[in-house]
Formats: structure tokens, sequence, C-alpha cells
């Protein structure tokens, strides 16, 4: 499921915990891409990895939130739940919202049951931590009416 | 410089570009007269020591004012964007007043404490736009089916114009009255419309059209 090239393969490799990639034996699986040989488990589990360090900041919450944005897929709820406690380490509650947002974007232009699907497996950790799905806040509709920034 | 003809058309000369990077300037430091207060441990204090000025700082607090930066965004380069691909931004939206910086200490708290309001005036501090407003349709399509009709009518026109006026188009001396009398008088003599047309009208004994 996930295709990712060499270099951020290694980018990720130097961010995140060790142990991770180089002793799992790869169960069953086969890729297209001759580059990396992963499950979809190993992959979840890196990722959550890298959201699961307590010393974590802003800026690689960040960097994570948008490579993981580019690639081709929408992340596990599990990943999800453990972005959204990192971004409670750092005490940013609208990056939260912004990550909810692209999720939801991402989803709807799959279908559209897979945003209330994602609500509601990590309905636990919004309520535990407090963060407001886009929805609680008004979000699913345009509030302002800016110019964009194209016509300007 | 929003013209009403170029509408999609942005405009990038140099002059133009110094314009807006002069009004960025002055739309970055969005508290004038209110002191900033930083979200980092960097606190503009006139009475400490300057902050430590790294090649971001030096470069691009005179263009971003002083808006925190944190993260890498698009391309490293410390500067607010509304993308899908990329949710975000290097930079916050606004600059650190004292009312943001008591909402963030707030934030440090239980989150449930947080009211919607206080949540939304959060989001737009960091952001200027939600996803659903950035990807809003912009209806720019009727700007364009409109002008390409009203184009392509006015071409049409212009070129009916050049024709009478180039050509200067006469009628033949066919289009005359007697002319014209003496076609008629061919196509009954030729009994034109037999049945149920021209000549099935003229009465052919007595020479005049049918009562």
């Amino acid at each position: 499921m996930a295709l990712l090239f060499r270099s951020t393969l290694i980018q990720l490799l130097t961010k995140t915990t060790r142990p991770m990639l180089m002793t799992m034996a790869s169960t069953g699986r086969r890729n297209m891409s001759s580059h990396s040989k992963e499950t979809d488990e190993e992959f979840d589990q890196r990722w959550k990895a890298y959201f699961e360090r307590p010393n974590i900041d802003g800026w690689d919450i960040r960097q994570g939130i948008n490579h993981m944005n580019r690639l081709d897929l929408i992340p596990e709820p599990e990943i999800i739940s453990a972005c959204l406690q990192a971004c409670r380490r750092v005490n940013d509650h609208s990056l939260a919202v912004r990550y909810l947002e692209a999720i939801r974007y991402k989803s709807n232009a799959v279908s559209k049951e897979v945003w209330p699907w994602i609500l509601q497996e990590i309905r636990p950790t919004l309520n535990q931590l407090g963060v407001s799905a886009p929805e609680d806040l008004g979000y699913d509709k345009p509030e302002l009416a800016l110019k964009s920034v194209d016509d300007m | 410089m929003s013209s009403f003809l170029l509408r999609q058309v942005k405009l990038t000369q140099p002059q133009f570009a110094l314009m807006l990077q002069y009004q960025c300037r002055v739309e970055a430091s969005t508290s004038s007269s209110a002191s900033i207060v930083q979200h980092t441990p960097v606190v503009l204090d006139n009475t400490k020591p300057p902050p430590p000025l790294d090649a971001d700082r030096m470069r691009m607090h005179p263009r971003i004012g002083n808006r925190e930066i944190v993260g890498y965004g698009l391309k490293g380069k410390p500067e607010y964007f509304d993308l899908v691909m990329f949710p975000c931004p290097s930079i916050r939206w606004e600059a650190d007043i004292p009312a943001i910086a008591e909402l963030r200490k707030k934030e440090k708290g239980d989150w449930k404490q947080l009211s919607v309001e206080d949540k939304k005036k959060l989001y737009r501090a960091s952001f200027r736009q939600t996803f659903e407003e950035f990807t809003a349709p912009s209806g720019v399509w009727k700007w364009t089916m409109g002008w390409t009709l009203i184009s392509l009518a006015g071409l049409i026109m212009a070129y009916d114009a050049w024709r009478r006026v180039a050509y200067n188009i006469e009628r033949p001396d066919s289009f005359s009255d007697e002319k014209l009398k003496k076609q008629l008088q061919y196509h009954i003599a030729a009994r034109q419309g037999p049945m149920t047309g021209l000549s099935s009208k003229w009465d052919y004994e007595t020479g005049t059209w049918k009562k």
C-alpha cells in the first residue's frame, strides 16, 4: 500500500527509533515497487512510533503530517490517534483540527462513507483529549469568504 | 490591481512584486499598538538582550513580521500557504498579540476547558482559511463563459460590419417591382405549385386570382 521512495525512507529512518525496519521479516505480501518490501503493519508501526516519541516537537509533527498527506493513502485510526496525542504534548489544538480537516478532505475524495467511519474510530481519542472535530467547530462548511490568493 | 478584463492573470512584473512585498511587510506586523509576545521562549523585550539571529530570522522577519516559524512548510521558506497537499504551513498566520498569548496559555491546560469560540480563535490565529474555504468553488466559470460568448458575438458583428463597409453590398436589379411582377407571371404561367401552392390560387379561365 505504501510506495515509499528511498530518500524519504532514509529521512524517516534518521528520525524514528531504529528497531522498526531492520529486523522485521516481511510476511507474505509482495509490493509492486522494488524499493520497499514493507507490509502494512510495519508501515503503521513505523508511523505510530514516529508520532509517539515523547519529546516530539511541533516541527516534526508538521513534517510528518505534510509527508503523510502526500502519500497515496488515508492513515489508520491508530496513526491519527498517535498524531493527536502528539499535538496534545506540544499544546497545539489548531494543528489537530487542521490535521483532521486534511484527512476529511482526502477521505471525501474517495467516498462519503470513509470520514464518518474514521470519526467513529477516533471518537474515544477525541473525547479523551478534548479535540473538536471540524464539524463541531462548524468548519465542514465555509465560514469566511476571503479573497482567494490567486485573485490578489 | 484587479482588472476587470484580465481577471485570472497574475501580474508578476518586478515593480508589482516589490509593491506586493511592501504590502506584505506592512500587513505582517498585524498588531500596531499592542506589545508583541512570542510563543517561543523568545520574548521581544528591550530590557533583555536581543534574540539570537539565525539566517531565517534575519531574512524573513522583516517580511513576515513577528509571526512564529513553526515548521518546514513547502520548501523550507517561512511563508504562509493554504494548500490541500500540504496542510501545515511553515508560519502561523497571525502574530502573537497578548490576547492570543492568553489563549495559548489556556491551551496548555485541559482542552475541554476551551470553548468553541476559543478554539475558533486559536485556529484563525494559526491559519487563514479552513479547508472548506480554500477548496470552495470560485464560480469563475460563469465569468469565463460570459466573456467567451460576448467576444464571440462581438467578433461576428464586427465581421458583418466589415463586410458591409468593405463590399458595399448592393441589391441586384431583380429585386425591383416590375421585375418581381414579371417573375410572378412566369411562375403562374409555368404552373408552379399547382395543387396546394401558388398556381392553385390563380383562376386560369378568368385570368385573376381565385376568390
